[in-house]
């Protein structure tokens, strides 16, 4: 299959943001004028919401579930300025196998020539948290993306997702899988956050590729529905998530990252728990300027 | 580091599974897998040597999965299947077998097992996936699994029967000769007053696995039946014996007086039947005492099987015939671990020069060609090897090609002669 576009992967854990940063890169990316598609790799399928108003979408999924012939159209719907948005769906919680469900649902979408019908500039896979097993990581292994980022908070979960999320890349990089575009931080309230995220960064031979504030902005319009881009376009979060789409859409910097092992990640967590007690406590360690 | 394995002898653990329970008369499977699973087991022990009967094969019911149920759950597919196969196939028992995508998939096969219980039909299941071993796993966990369930759809009477006995750890198909042998041991029972519940072969069905709780004594004849001997020890408080399968006048002699005393009968009832099976051996026996002689019975011999049935035939032909064991080859063991708990490696020792254990018919060929026998017992995988040799292969083991087997069987008294007319006519054979 002859790729068309950019095809990004993003991944981080559950509840972390994912979503929401996603689809505000790609409402970004459409409003500069960009072809578009978001493809919802989770059996939620509440990827796309904030793009397509909350609409009803069947999912892949749900198609190939009755049996009949499936058109695009069918499991496919133009969202915000025209991003197309298409949702894998999946299985209900605790029956089946998700992780075939997402295999089964990209390889339908290559068969049904999605990319070459729609000519996008730019693919963005949104997929479900932790690489759980082999069926999470298709969108990173065969040349499907040749590119991921992962969102993270600075908590030690969120890492440790993101992590694994190394290892994944680490092992299906040197056979033609996607490399590591870099950290996307997200929900950053201490002040320390960002140089928790700086510092894993550094370990792990990445970088953070842009730090999303926690925001009452972003709060607000998810539950209007709406993507920032969309129901704040004038707020300072727009232009960070305008931004931070500029610099996905025209960076080549990609890089295979050294994911730290599970002992090491822990130690380096313990150091984070010590130094961030004694800042809050005022304990200054020789020097540290303040 | 991976190593390729050259035709391995032993197919996965639902294949063991099926080829077990098609075996008990008036047991029908139901095989929740891709369409195929059960009829591989099929062609490949028909092309083995065992000679099917009942409900097996193409007939085998099956939910024949597709990806949608891997995605979405296959668990209604098979409740489906089991409500139609209760309709049109006419069983006893139904027993639901699990696969290796249902497993991984984690689809609550027994819910719906559950479910048709409920509905007071005799439907049981047995969990095991393919990839939890190879075919003697599939035999020890779903004689197991019967063996604890049929209670709960079987009105069972719970009447001990003093001369009952359970025979365990001979598994059909696999073991090429498993009719004969159990109706061999049967007939030795029976000899000395006792009934024997075989569970396959003519005599068998669903009636014996009911009736197994009751028995007094499970005789465990190779470790992959000492799990059903546990579970009926647990639930019913049956006691078992493990034992080797007995081949010969002395080592049935000694079989039949360590069952007697563990049912604490005089040993005193069996002389009758002993004397009698002493005279027929003798009889048989004394008519290769000249030739003994004459051809030199005491090869230098490798043996390639499983660990039961190739200790049966050392101690025979070591005993009788003075044969010298140089090689022992152990097919069925499927984890290394099982090497080290391997009770029977210290009987083997004594046995035998040389112990390999391998499934891997290139390792299992080489061994055999640098080794310095005159004869080997093994498949008709060993044929090439016994070629290149210019030797005799005796087949003992699975898969043999080219031959029909229903009743013959080289256990007991009557396995004994038969085991000399073959050892003898293959020496023969060589000889000429």
């Amino acid at each position: 299959m002859a790729k068309v576009g950019k095809h990004i992967a993003i991944y981080g854990k559950g509840g972390i943001g994912k979503s929401t940063t996603t689809s505000n890169i790609s409402a970004a990316l459409a409003e500069a004028g960009y072809r578009v598609i978001q493809i919802g790799c989770d059996p939620k399928s509440d990827s796309t919401n904030t793009l397509r108003g909350n609409t009803y979408l069947p999912t892949v999924l749900d198609s190939l579930r009755e049996g009949n012939k499936i058109h695009l159209e069918d499991i496919s719907v133009e969202g915000f300025k025209g991003v197309l948005c298409i949702e894998s769906g999946g299985p209900v919680p605790g029956v089946g196998c998700a992780g075939r469900g997402i295999n089964a649902a990209v390889s339908l979408l290559q068969e049904l020539n999605l990319f070459e019908e729609f000519k996008p500039d730019y693919v963005l896979y949104d997929v479900l948290g932790d690489v759980v097993c082999g069926g999470f990581a298709v969108p990173i292994r065969d040349g499907i993306t040749d590119r991921a980022y992962v969102v993270s908070s600075s908590d030690f979960m969120a890492i440790y997702a993101a992590n694994n999320l190394f290892k994944a890349i680490n092992k299906y990089a040197p056979s033609n899988g996607a490399k590591l575009g870099g950290i996307i931080g997200n929900g950053l309230s201490a002040g320390y956050s960002k140089a928790i995220i700086d510092d894993f960064a550094s370990k792990t031979g990445t970088k953070a590729v842009g730090y999303v504030p926690r925001s009452l902005v972003v709060s607000q319009s998810e539950l209007y529905g709406k993507t920032v881009i969309e129901a704040n376009p004038d707020s300072e979060h727009a232009d960070i998530y305008r931004k931070l789409a500029k610099y996905i859409a025209e960076s080549e910097d990609l890089v295979v990252p050294n994911p730290l092992g599970v002992a090491d990640l822990r130690d380096w967590a313990r150091e984070w728990g010590d130094k961030i007690y004694n800042l809050e406590t005022g304990v200054i360690g020789a020097g540290e300027a303040i | 580091m991976a190593s390729v394995i050259e035709k391995p002898r032993n197919g996965c653990a639902l294949h063991g599974a099926v080829q077990t329970i098609e075996e008990i008369r008036g047991v029908v499977p139901i095989v929740h897998s891709n369409a195929g699973c059960a009829v591989q087991n099929y062609l490949s022990k028909k092309a083995g040597g065992a000679y099917h009967g009942g409900i097996c094969g193409y007939s085998v019911p099956g939910t024949a999965v597709q990806e949608r149920h891997v995605i979405f759950g296959g668990a209604s597919r098979l409740r489906e299947q089991i409500k139609n196969t209760l309709k049109v196939v006419e069983g006893d028992l139904y027993i639901v077998l699990n696969s290796c995508e249902s497993s991984m998939v984690g689809d609550d096969v027994s819910a719906m097992a559950k479910e048709a219980q409920e509905q007071g039909e005799p439907v049981i299941d047995s969990l095991l996936a393919g990839f939890h071993g190879d075919v003697h796993a599939g035999y020890e966990a779903v004689m197991a699994d019967i063996m604890e369930k049929i209670p709960l759809v079987k009105k069972i009477e719970t009447k001990k029967e003093e001369r009952l006995v359970n025979i365990f750890g001979i598994l059909p198909q696999q073991d090429i000769y498993f009719r004969g042998d159990l109706a061999e041991i049967k007939r030795i029972l029976e000899g000395i007053g006792l009934k024997a519940n075989t569970f396959f072969g003519s005599s068998g069905g669903v009636k014996e696995c009911e009736q197994a709780g009751n028995a007094a004594l499970s005789l465990v004849f190779s470790r992959w039946g000492l799990k059903a001997a546990e579970a009926l020890n647990t639930s019913c408080g049956v006691p078992y014996l493990v034992t080797d399968i007995p081949t010969g006048l002395e080592e049935v002699s000694g079989f039949v007086n360590r069952v007697l005393e563990t049912l604490h009968i005089p040993e005193e009832a069996a002389r009758p039947f002993l004397e009698k099976e002493a005279e027929e051996f003798y009889y048989y026996f004394d008519r290769l005492e000249e030739e003994f002689y004459e051809l030199h019975y005491n090869r230098t011999l490798a043996l390639v099987g499983d660990e039961s049935n190739v200790v049966k035939l050392a101690k025979f032909l070591k005993h009788y015939f003075l044969a010298e064991i140089e090689t022992v080859i152990i097919t069925d063991f499927y984890r290394q671990e099982d090497l080290t708990e391997d009770k029977k490696a210290e009987e083997l020792k004594s046995l035998a020069e040389e112990i390999r254990f391998s499934k891997d018919r290139r390792e299992i060929r080489n061994l055999l060609l640098h080794s310095q026998a005159e004869l080997i017992l093994g498949s008709s995988l060993e044929m090439e090897a016994a070629k290149k040799k210019g030797i005799g292969n005796l087949e003992i083991s699975y898969p043999v090609y080219k031959r029909a087997i229903l009743q013959k069987t080289y256990t007991g008294i009557r396995g004994a002669v038969a085991l000399a007319e073959d050892y003898v006519t293959k020496i023969k054979e060589m000889d000429d």
